[in-house]
């Protein structure tokens, strides 16, 4: 412990010098360009470059669902004018050819849930609030956090350089499920894509645990005096939790990765068993599909969490800023937090109901599955109790917000179905499952980082994003994504991965509601198009924002100059007295972290009775 | 580091359990005998752990000469360990048990390759910190261990720490192999 | 031409549209009132959100009856389990939807900033916080105990005398088979996988021919894969070597590049070439390990199961009798899909896995049903008959599988028994079609004579008799 008391005066004096020297001169001349903006080393520099890689990512990402969602909403359309970008991935008739559809929804899945949602997220909002928030000049090892961006990075270049094979990238779908990954002759993209993937993800695992190790010790380790583990921010403990659980899971899908790789290039037959394909009857014998399958889901279903515990924590923050309220709850929220991390690493056999597992250990998962609706179910009474009676104001990071409560109810309820594994024979692998993780994960998560990209993007560019085309953001997403999803509930018998279901009179009944959301789809791309002209065009040429804390919020961002420098803040760093989330407490609009409490005050959540008393007390005061 | 470490041992618990579920559901499963080499590396990595400790202990006392030579000490002992693995991994090919082979023999070889990646890891580092060892503590006042950098003094710590997880490790593994 | 028109009309109309976006922020700003800015917008937005509730409980409701005709009705024993649950799940969530996006919106309506209003500060109730954990638990409980209860009938053990029949998945087509007459699946090897042996049933002629197609046999006339690979390899050097030589003299660029490509494929051909003559080596060596002298001792029985497989070409399925599918795959995973039965297993390689279900509904019932379905009334193209008329069971791969996935599809028939019955007898052992193209040298008193003949005159013979044959094959 006192070693690291030492560490942390240490690396403290260190940076104090710095903020020094540079405190008053903004233009930062002593350093490059390359070494302030390309390997930096401070956090908010590292964030801004996983949040802008992670909306390259998303382009790219939803620019391939546009493709595939024409394929399905119009399989006779003439797509011959695509062929100058896309080659010999048009068919000679005009149509998305059948395994570049497959590679186009493989690295669609990929994209979003890793790059996007899991770097783009977390890695942007870890590394932007977690040192703002607990008080500390930067992460606890700057270097290695710049290592964990630049294997992103590399891990993003070898994923983009796939789409250039001749054989095209993997196609196997982004669980990536052997042996059609695992045999070159099994698909085009498992000739080669495959291995690109492989790699790209291993490199991307790196970069994760990389992230983990050093968010981790920041929470752990450098809060500021009076930051204790219950005084933290919500976000932060998400993040912290988000960390612990990639930091468990990553290395499992490590495993697998590298299993899998010595399947593909050294002839070993872990995942294969008397496979007879292309005419030949292959020499592999003793291994199990199935293991991998149970590798990748050890980490698949954390990862779902990954994905949306950041969002759930950046979403309390918005939602009790902007209605002016203590989030309600917050030891529910913190331990609901916790279930829903040790739960999402005993579930993930709610994946393989109808793989032939033995039915009595699928009942085991049904019940786990079912009880992680319980802290989940939790959270949104918590956040919905917030709402009431606060003073609300709607920008758009609030609306965005509200936008993933109602997303996270919506795609949630649909999971009781699935968790049920009676009920998941009919719907596994159908456009149900594709309907209720979009709605739970995907466009929730999104969300949830527009809430947050909205409610710091003046900290972090000193600039407001243009408000009107924030609003007009929201409500062409929230009307898009409810118009793609919902209506997909309905296709609860169609097969999944399906580039066109004409060959059954049982499928074919969907076609005009087919086109009808992939116009919806399209339309929701261009709303998303605009979002980052906005995003772009703000940061050189936005509103400047002119005070320091624009939403008379309490966390300790808000107490950092208005574009602060390397090292935070410029003096000393500020001691935190109380929680987060005093607003409209004893009459006053908000109390910030920094206040110390005032003699008759008491703590949160160190006396039971407090709501009571304070709302009788208010009462009073307002009667 | 002990992050890290939680990492590590996620991955190798993965293949652990990857084996055992393997070989509860495969009826060709290969019984092995596991090379005597590997039982030989066992005892070498057991004794660099403990002259990796001793390196600690001495370097806390600020007794550089004995530090210096138990850096040294540890440091051969561990590259001894790597040469001894592929010295078992050639017993195991003589035997007939190959990567390609049967899935157990895979098993083996992976989860014993991806150990031997650690401790070569552990080696280089300790290759690093011999030369410190020898580089460092010249002039008088450095020997003084309140003069040494609190960074440094940590650097040993945690190189310690991380010789002693892969040995535990591979003894781990050792008697996983042996019990299956 | 136009193209470009549009593109720059719709480029204009976009700046039009941010120009004014920005002089309303600037708008705003200028005014210098934030808060009754922020309170305009507010309520604005509320309002918004509150109509967008409205709408969307409308359109909740409004699809159920409006996608009513697209459900599918349920035609298996197990499946009226599944969609009880299901109904019973969506009235609970249903329920929890409605209400927690009501109080959602209807709070922020409510509770929208008013310039000078403070909020309550109400931070905890473990009353409330305990009353919605255990609520939910207990709904979930009743949920998962049903659920489990479901489960276990669905996957407990079949009846003994249920009906058996197998689904094999490949690249990119479902292979089914029947026991024949002797109740019994032949046993199956992928080693012995052949154009004459699509799934592999070991019986001891196959493993004589498989040996002879992958060796060859001089005597039958059989050149043998692994020889024919051989004498390839021998060939290429020389065929690459023309090609170059060719390439070298030809000027004309275009003939070169594809000549270029010609030389490419070749010499991949080359590399590959030992990969392929060592598979089939191994391939060999497995057969000739197994199947020895003592192997046909202690299985001589079990190898004759398989000269009575029936390998049709449609699934029948009499009604309300319990079939066992056996469920296995080839190559990569697969998945058995009926959509209308509620049946759903993968099919995975080296592992076969099976699935029991009880079929409640005929084909021709449920054509009778959809009669009255407006999708099914309508023609397809190029068709004269309704849906309905031409309505099957279908069969899906409803796991990833490669380029052909959605190809797999496959007919299920459900029919009275004795129209099952009937089928059944029509039907000849898939043995009596290829045993006499096989390369053996001659069959072996356990196999049956082909009687190819024989059985096609059969099933053209009067329905009548079908019945006789079918009690003969169940006792
Ligand atoms: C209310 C609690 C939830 C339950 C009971 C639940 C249950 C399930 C089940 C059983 C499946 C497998 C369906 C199938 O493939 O047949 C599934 C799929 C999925 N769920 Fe959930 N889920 C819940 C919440 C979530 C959340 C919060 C997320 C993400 C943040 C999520 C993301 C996903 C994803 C991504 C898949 C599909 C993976 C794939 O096959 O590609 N779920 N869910
Ligand atoms: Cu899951
Ligand atoms: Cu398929």
């Amino acid at each position: 412990m006192s070693q690291e008391t030492t560490i942390r005066e240490n690396l403290e004096t260190h940076i104090d010098e710095h903020a020094h020297d540079h405190g008053h001169d903004h233009h930062d001349h002593h350093q490059s360009f390359i070494s302030k903006y390309i390997f930096s080393t401070d956090h908010k520099v590292i964030a801004k470059q996983f949040l802008i890689t992670g909306i390259i990512w998303a382009i790219v990402g939803g620019g391939l669902s546009v493709l595939f969602r024409i394929q399905l909403g119009y399989p006779d359309a003439d797509l011959n004018w695509m062929r100058p970008f896309l080659g010999k991935w048009i068919t000679p008739e005009g149509h998305i050819a059948p395994e570049f559809y497959n590679a186009l929804i493989t690295m669609h899945g990929t994209i979003l849930v890793f790059f996007v949602l899991t770097a783009g997220l977390s890695g942007t909002f870890s590394n932007y609030l977690i040192p703002l928030m607990v008080g500390a000049r930067d992460m606890a090892s700057g270097f290695i956090n710049m290592l964990s961006y630049w294997f992103f990075f590399l891990s993003s270049v070898v994923m983009a350089a796939s789409f250039f094979l001749a054989t095209g990238p993997a196609s196997g779908g982004w669980t990536a499920y052997p042996p059609l990954n695992a045999l070159p002759q099994a698909a085009t993209g498992s000739v080669l894509g495959v291995d690109y993937w492989l790699l790209s993800i291993v490199l991307f695992i790196v970069s994760v645990l990389l992230g983990g190790l050093n968010y981790i010790t920041t929470v752990i380790n450098l809060r500021t005096r009076g930051m204790k583990m219950f005084r933290l921010p919500l976000p932060i403990w998400a993040f912290f939790l988000t960390a612990v659980i990639g930091l468990l899971s990553f290395p499992v899908l490590l495993s697998a990765g590298v299993l899998m790789l010595f399947d593909r290039n050294l002839g070993t037959s872990f995942y294969l068993d008397q496979i007879y394909i292309g005419g030949e009857a292959l020499a592999n014998a003793g291994g199990s599909p199935i293991l991998y399958q149970h590798l990748f889901w050890f980490l698949g279903h954390p990862e779902v969490y990954i994905i949306i515990l950041p969002a759930m924590g950046i979403v309390s923050e918005v939602l009790s800023v902007h209605s002016r309220k203590p989030i309600f709850g917050y030891t529910a929220m913190v331990y609901s937090l916790l279930a829903i991390t040790v739960l999402s690493f005993i579930v993930w056999a709610h994946h393989m109901f109808v793989t032939g597992m033995n039915p009595f250990i699928g009942s085991i998962f049904v019940i786990f599955t079912l009880i992680i609706a319980v802290p989940s179910a939790v959270k949104v009474f918590n956040w919905l109790t917030t709402l009431w009676r606060g003073n609300i104001k709607l920008n758009p990071a609030m609306l965005f917000a509200i936008g993933f409560v109602s997303l996270f109810i919506s795609g949630g309820v649909t999971g009781i179905f699935l968790g049920n594994s009676s009920i998941d024979v009919e719907l596994h692998d159908t456009y149900f499952v594709v309907a209720h993780f979009h709605l739970v994960m995907g466009v929730a998560a999104f969300f949830g980082m527009f809430a947050g990209v909205y409610h710091w993007f003046p900290k972090m560019f000193g600039r407001h994003l243009n408000s009107t085309l924030g609003y007009i953001h929201f409500w062409g997403t929230i009307i898009c994504a409810y118009l793609i999803f919902y209506p997909m509930h309905f296709e609860y018998m169609l097969p999944r991965r399906y580039p066109t279901h004409a060959g059954f009179d049982t499928f074919g009944m969907f076609a005009q509601l087919n086109e009808f959301i992939t116009i919806a789809a399209i339309a929701s791309f261009a709303f998303q198009l605009m979002f980052v002209f906005n995003f772009f065009y703000s940061i050189w040429y936005g509103r400047k924002l002119r005070v320091q804390n624009p939403y008379h919020a309490n966390t300790l961002e808000w107490t950092t100059p208005i574009r602060p420098g390397h090292g935070n803040w410029d003096g000393e760093i500020p001691t935190v007295y109380r929680w987060a989330y005093d607003y409209s407490k004893h009459g006053r609009d908000f109390i910030p972290q920094t206040e110390p409490l005032s003699a008759y005050e008491l703590e949160h959540g160190e006396h039971g009775d407090e709501s009571d008393s304070d709302i009788i007390q208010h009462e009073k005061h307002n009667g | 580091m002990w992050l890290a470490i939680v990492a590590m041992v996620m991955m190798f618990a993965a293949f652990t359990s990857a084996y055992v579920v393997k070989k509860a559901d495969v009826s060709n499963w290969l019984v092995f005998e596991l090379p005597v080499m590997f039982s030989y590396s066992a005892v070498i990595i057991v004794i660099s752990s403990i002259c990796m400790q001793l390196a600690y202990i001495t370097f806390r006392r600020n007794r550089i000469g004995l530090h210096r030579l138990f850096m040294v000490a540890t440091f051969f002992l561990g590259a001894t360990f790597l040469v001894l693995q592929v010295l078992g991994w050639q017993e195991l090919k003589a035997e007939g048990i190959l990567l390609k082979g049967n899935v157990a023999g895979s098993f083996l070889y992976v989860i014993s390759g991806a150990h031997f990646l650690h401790v070569a890891g552990g080696v280089i580092a300790l290759l690093v910190f011999v030369i410190l060892a020898f580089t460092r503590y010249n002039k008088p006042e450095d020997t003084l261990l309140e003069n040494i950098h609190p960074d440094k003094q940590i650097g040993v710590e945690l190189m310690a720490t991380y010789w002693h997880f892969v040995d535990v490790l591979w003894l781990y593994l050792f008697f996983f192999f042996q019990m299956s | 031409m136009t193209g470009w028109l549009i593109f720059i009309a719709v480029l204009l109309v976009l700046i039009v549209l941010f120009q004014v976006t920005r002089t309303l922020d600037l708008v705003s700003q200028l005014r210098g009132d934030d808060d009754r800015q922020l309170e305009q917008n507010t309520k604005l937005h509320a309002t918004g959100l509150f109509i967008f509730m409205v709408l969307g409980i409308i359109g909740f409701f409004w699809s159920f009856r409006h996608y009513s005709d697209t459900n599918i009705p349920v035609a298996s024993e197990h499946g009226v389990y599944i969609h009880n649950m299901f109904i019973a799940t969506l009235i609970v969530t249903g329920i929890v939807f409605v209400v927690c996006n009501v109080l959602l919106f209807v709070f922020v309506y409510m509770y929208r900033y008013r310039k000078g209003r403070q909020a309550v500060h109400f931070a905890h109730s473990n009353k409330l916080e305990f009353i919605w954990t255990v609520i939910p638990t207990i709904v979930l409980t009743g949920l998962v105990v049903f659920g489990l209860q479901a489960w276990t009938k669905i996957t407990g053990p079949s009846s003994n005398d249920a009906l058996v029949f197998e689904m094999t998945g490949q690249q990119f087509f479902w292979t089914s088979r029947y026991p024949g007459a002797d109740g019994k699946l032949g046993l199956r090897d992928y080693n012995l996988i052949c154009p004459e042996n699509p799934l592999g049933v070991v019986t001891k002629e196959y493993v004589e021919h498989r040996l002879n197609l992958l060796e060859g046999n001089a005597a039958l006339g059989v050149m043998g894969e692994i020889p024919s690979l051989q004498k390839r390899k021998e060939e290429l050097p020389a065929l690459i070597a023309n090609l170059e030589a060719e390439i070298a003299k030809r000027p004309n660029r275009y003939k070169k590049e594809e000549l270029e490509a010609e030389l490419e494929t070749l010499e991949d051909e080359l590399e590959d070439i030992d990969d392929k003559i060592k598979i089939r080596m191994l391939n060999v060596e497995r057969i000739k390990n197994k199947y020895t002298e003592d192997y046909y001792m202690a299985n001589s029985e079990a190898m004759t199961w398989g000269y009575d497989d029936i390998l049709p070409s449609q699934l029948h399925l009499p009604v309300n009798k319990e079939a066992l599918a056996k469920i296995t795959a080839l190559d990569v995973l697969h998945d058995f899909d009926v959509p209308h039965m509620k049946v759903k297993m993968d099919a995975v390689p080296g592992m076969p896995t099976s699935f029991k279900f009880t079929p409640t509904i005929t084909t021709a019932e449920m054509r009778q049903t959809l009669s009255s379905n407006p999708i099914w009334q309508k023609v397809k193209e190029g068709d004269t008959d309704p849906m309905w008329m031409n309505f099957n069971y279908e069969v899906a791969c409803a796991e990833l599988c490669g380029v052909g996935h959605s190809a797999m599809k496959y007919i299920l028939v459900v029919e009275t028994e004795a129209e099952y019955e009937a089928w059944l007898a029509a039907q000849t052992p898939y043995w009596n079609a290829v045993a006499s193209s096989l390369k053996i040298s001659g069959l072996s008193e356990l196999a049956p004579r082909p009687v190819v003949e024989e059985a096609a005159s059969d099933s053209t013979a009067a329905p009548a008799a079908a019945d006789t044959t079918a009690i003969a094959i169940n006792y």
